[in-house]
């Protein structure tokens, strides 16, 4: 698939990296010189230096060939005119990153798709998004549903008192018979991997489970999860981010929201009606201490500064804070966060990465999560009438190494993998990937069985 | 010793052997040629065992395990390794069939090709079995465009250390990609050049030549070589074929990202190219002169032959191919001085051409032009633009890095040469043809003599200068220095 990525900077570039893996042939788009040079160095794809919203740089990057144009500027006013100048010049699709929410209404989206954007996205809302969705399920480190969460994808770290410390999946399984979950992946140290029957489980391992709606109270008691009651929240930083975090939740649960900027702190009252907002700035520790931090339950910090929201989450945990959330930009200081004991990443490059590298695929993907630190991914696919999936049980599957199927959703009901398990033309599958073998699985839901 | 190693040389010698796989099967295709001519099979056939197996057996033991990828360090000594690997086995075939029975001899006249130089050491040329004599122009084609460019098309698992590669082969200051992908990119490089040689085979085959002829002066055009399978070059071939060979000539020395836009009927890219537009300036204006110079002197009978041989020789050397029609040696002085004066210009960037190339005197001399304004101007911001863009400091900077180095290594060369006892004239020119993968040169080397007369050491030596040449400068010189083996 031919692929034209414009953007400016990191997001465009981890974007352009994960989908080289998978054979796409890219073209970046970026009015930086000397960031594009440095990725042309290590990644394989073309680059051209320009503003996206230009014609003749389109058309400089073969834009009347290109299968798929992703515009993800900071800018929306950019990457909107990218998209529908990419769409006339004979693009086949093009998705645009926006940072507003109207704009992705439903009646809004008609607008859009008239002018031929396909796809909007806004990596701010998404983020927002998770962050409520966690603080439903505080004891979750992510969550990510398949099918409106018939089956869900949960990260938990296993606690000190968790009874299946030192068992093995085996002894799991035979202690409790079937069970409406299943692990899929454990990331130790800085080892991810594929869990085995002998595998035994260890403290502060970072377990990824494919788990049914009504399993979900099991596997969190089995994880050694008590039970969070989430009642006070204290967000840093009033950005997009945290508005929408703040808007969302505002009515049901008591929220602190601290901003840095007098002006924008202003504005966000005339939004927030139920927030109190505080103008401030939450490295100040004697600020926390008025706010009453020891009454927080969950601290969200959403701040355009990495390191700061690193810093104030780590502070929150000294206040004996359960529940902590950073919005981390830098890929590389995600495992080290996790590490030291911060509960949930928040990444907007792995964000828009998930909702976007499923439309460079077949159409057989219906779902994609890009998972924080790990670099693998879960993938939702439907099974295509005689693909080789549907061949035999899942026991006799030759699956290529890397990959495990987590669950199958067949209408209503949602199964979890087990041996004697048959997938069936139609099925929607949960499978985990580590790094470059989505193409494999790919292949596996066609319905040419070649190669196999 | 810590166990991370600071040089992959699992890679290094996985690529290597593929190489040798791959150039075994050329040397195969020379046995269709000797069996046609009633030849002797076995030189060919047998080198073609030995490289085929030593590349084999290397690979089937290192082949499968997947290992990291290609750094920059990595990327330099494929590249530096490769082309003396090629050599060595390359100069089987002269040894087994005891035309070359030397190795020095047989060496350097195989680096000769694979560079393109096309220096010979052969006295009489005709006296060689055709098989080869096309094995020898296969060299040429081989190198012209790179074996390492094949290699990156053919070889799917260098991924993203092919674009290391290509930048340490590939001759001008950063390679156009024409595609996305680094493999795509190699592919479309060698199709054009595939299709630049067949055009030209046959339009040669279609006039006078026979096919063999029309086969090997092709490659050796294409490749901007220089190998010939006539003791006097083209010049006993009609005008006709001349002409082709001239335009075939100019096509190689011309950017290959040039021609797949022309492909592609992006013609005004073409005159958007400055580099192009001096390319065919200094052709146009060089062959005037000496045409003027020829006439004025009566030398060359008619005024089209001194036109011809004019053009042919500013073509010839420009471009650094080395064919001869004419002795310019034996031009006035005015004249020859000229043309050994475009030895240091070459090809343009991007072409098989070699030399210091068209892009980097073009750069220099506009900076050179620019530093005056910027003395009268201290404070304005005055960039050297280059096809309209500004050309970044760092890229100037290293077109003067690579020029002085050209001209050092010219001038030790020169020492040397000089201190082993050749004079003068021939120790430039000798020095001057090498290094700017040319052929022949001036002096005792001029363009009707051959270098079978250099004492091994010289061999040597020149053959360094070769490799030199072919690879820039950078990517040998960087492969000695000491920084590299250091972490």
């Amino acid at each position: 698939m031919n692929i034209i990525i414009a953007g400016d900077g990191e997001a465009g570039f981890y974007l352009a990296e994960a989908l080289v893996d998978s054979k796409h042939d890219i073209t970046i788009v970026d009015p930086h010189d000397e960031l594009l040079k440095m990725i042309e160095a290590h990644t394989d794809l073309m680059t051209i230096v320009g503003d996206s919203n230009s014609v003749s740089v389109l058309k400089q990057a073969n834009v009347n060939k290109a299968d798929l144009v992703i515009s993800v500027l900071h800018d929306e006013t950019i990457n909107i005119l990218t998209a529908i100048l990419a769409k006339k010049l004979g693009a086949k699709r093009a998705i645009a990153r926006v940072a507003t929410m109207e704009n992705i209404s439903v009646e809004n989206r008609k607008i859009y798709e008239e002018l031929g954007i396909d796809y909007l996205i806004s990596p701010e809302d998404i983020a927002g998004h998770e962050v409520v969705k966690l603080l439903e399920q505080p004891e979750a480190t992510e969550i990510f549903d398949f099918s409106d969460g018939k089956l869900s994808i949960f990260l938990i770290r296993i606690e000190k008192n968790a009874p299946i410390i030192g068992k093995s999946l085996r002894m799991i399984a035979e202690e409790k018979g079937s069970l409406g979950f299943r692990a899929v992946a454990i990331h130790r140290g800085s080892d991810t991997f594929l869990p085995e029957a002998d595998t035994v489980f260890e403290v502060n391992d970072l377990v990824y489970v494919i788990t049914k709606r009504d399993a979900k109270n099991e596997l969190l008691q089995l994880g050694g999860k008590k039970k969070l009651d989430i009642n006070n929240i204290m967000i840093v930083g009033g950005g997009r981010v945290g508005k929408v975090i703040a808007r969302r939740v505002e009515n049901d649960l008591n929220v602190k929201l601290i901003e840095i900027d007098r002006d924008r702190s202003v504005k966000l009252t005339d939004i927030l009606d139920n927030t109190l907002i505080i103008n401030g700035d939450a490295r100040d520790i004697n600020l926390l201490d008025d706010e009453g931090i020891e009454n927080i339950d969950a601290f969200i910090a959403v701040t355009s500064s990495s390191e700061t929201n690193i810093l104030t989450c780590l502070h929150a945990k000294k206040f004996g804070i359960k529940k902590t959330i950073a919005l981390v930009e830098n890929l590389d200081y995600i495992e080290i966060s996790q590490n030291i004991g911060i509960d949930t990443i928040i990444n907007k490059k792995l964000i828009v990465a998930s909702h976007i590298i499923k439309y460079s695929m077949g159409d057989e993907v219906t779902s994609l999560k890009c998972l924080s630190g790990i670099n693998s991914d879960i993938v939702e696919l439907v099974a295509k009438e005689g693909s080789p999936i549907t061949k035999s049980l899942i026991r006799d599957l030759k699956m290529p190494e890397g990959v495990l199927i987590g669950g199958v959703i067949r209408g209503e009901e949602s199964f979890i993998a087990v041996g004697n398990l048959q997938i069936k033309a139609d099925d929607k599958v949960v499978v985990f990937a580590l790094p470059g073998t989505i193409q494999k699985v790919e292949k596996m839901f066609h319905k040419s069985g070649f190669g196999f | 010793m810590p166990t991370k190693h600071l040089i992959n040389f699992r890679i290094i010698i996985r690529v290597l052997s593929f190489l040798l796989l791959v150039v075994s099967i050329f040397m195969l295709s020379g046995v269709v040629f000797a069996w046609y001519f009633n030849e002797s099979i076995w030189p060919l056939l047998i080198s073609f065992l030995i490289t085929g197996a030593t590349g084999g057996i290397i690979w089937l033991f290192l082949g499968k395990r997947k290992s990291k990828g290609i750094g920059k360090r990595e990327g330099y000594l494929i590249v530096a390794l490769s082309w003396i690997v090629v050599s060595l086995f390359g100069s089987l075939p002269y040894m087994f069939s005891n035309t070359i029975p030397l190795f020095t001899n047989a060496f350097f006249e195989t680096i000769s090709g694979f560079t393109t130089t096309g220096a010979t050491i052969l006295t009489d040329i005709e006296a060689l079995p055709k098989s080869i004599l096309y094995w020898r122009s296969m060299t040429h084609w081989l190198g012209g465009m790179g074996i390492i460019v094949l290699t990156v098309a053919i070889l799917p698992f260098l991924g993203i250390g092919g674009m290391q590669l290509l930048v340490a082969e590939m001759p001008g200051i950063t390679p156009d990609k024409l595609h996305p992908r680094i493999t795509a990119t190699a592919k479309r490089l060698w199709g054009i050049y595939v299709l630049l040689t067949l055009t030209e085979m046959l339009i040669l085959w279609i006039g006078e030549m026979d096919f063999f002829d029309a086969v090997c002066h092709s490659f050796a055009t294409m490749a901007t070589g220089g190998f010939s399978t006539k003791n006097d070059s083209i010049a006993g071939f009609t005008p006709f074929t001349q002409y082709v060979i001239i335009a075939f000539m100019i096509f190689a020395g011309t950017n290959f990202t040039l021609h797949y836009l022309a492909l592609h009927g992006k013609f005004k890219k073409l005159w958007l190219n400055q580099e192009y537009k001096v390319y065919l300036g200094i052709i146009t204006i060089v062959t005037i002169l000496i045409t003027i110079g020829l006439v004025l002197n009566h030398l060359d009978g008619s005024i089209e032959t001194s036109f011809r041989n004019a053009l042919f020789t500013v073509v010839s050397i420009l471009t650094t191919t080395g064919f001869v029609t004419v002795d310019y040696y034996l031009w006035p002085t005015f004249l020859w001085i000229m043309v050994f004066m475009l030895m240091f210009i070459g090809g343009s960037a991007g072409s098989t051409g070699g030399g210091i190339k068209i892009v980097r005197h073009l750069l220099l001399v506009k900076n050179s032009w620019i530093e005056l304004k910027r003395a009268i101007h201290p404070q304005a911001i005055i960039p050297v633009k280059f096809n309209r863009k500004s050309v970044p400091q760092q890229i100037i900077f290293n077109v003067m890095a690579f020029f002085l180095i050209y001209m050092m290594i010219f001038a030790t060369g020169v020492v040397i040469m000089a201190l082993i006892g050749m004079d003068f004239e021939t120790a430039i020119g000798s020095v001057a043809a090498t290094l700017g993968n040319i052929g022949p040169g001036i002096g005792n080397v001029g363009p009707v003599e051959n270098y079978a007369f250099f004492s091994p050491f010289a061999k040597w030596f020149l053959s360094f200068l070769m490799l030199l040449g072919r690879l820039e400068l950078f990517t040998v010189l960087i492969v000695i220095s000491p920084a590299f083996w250091k972490s």
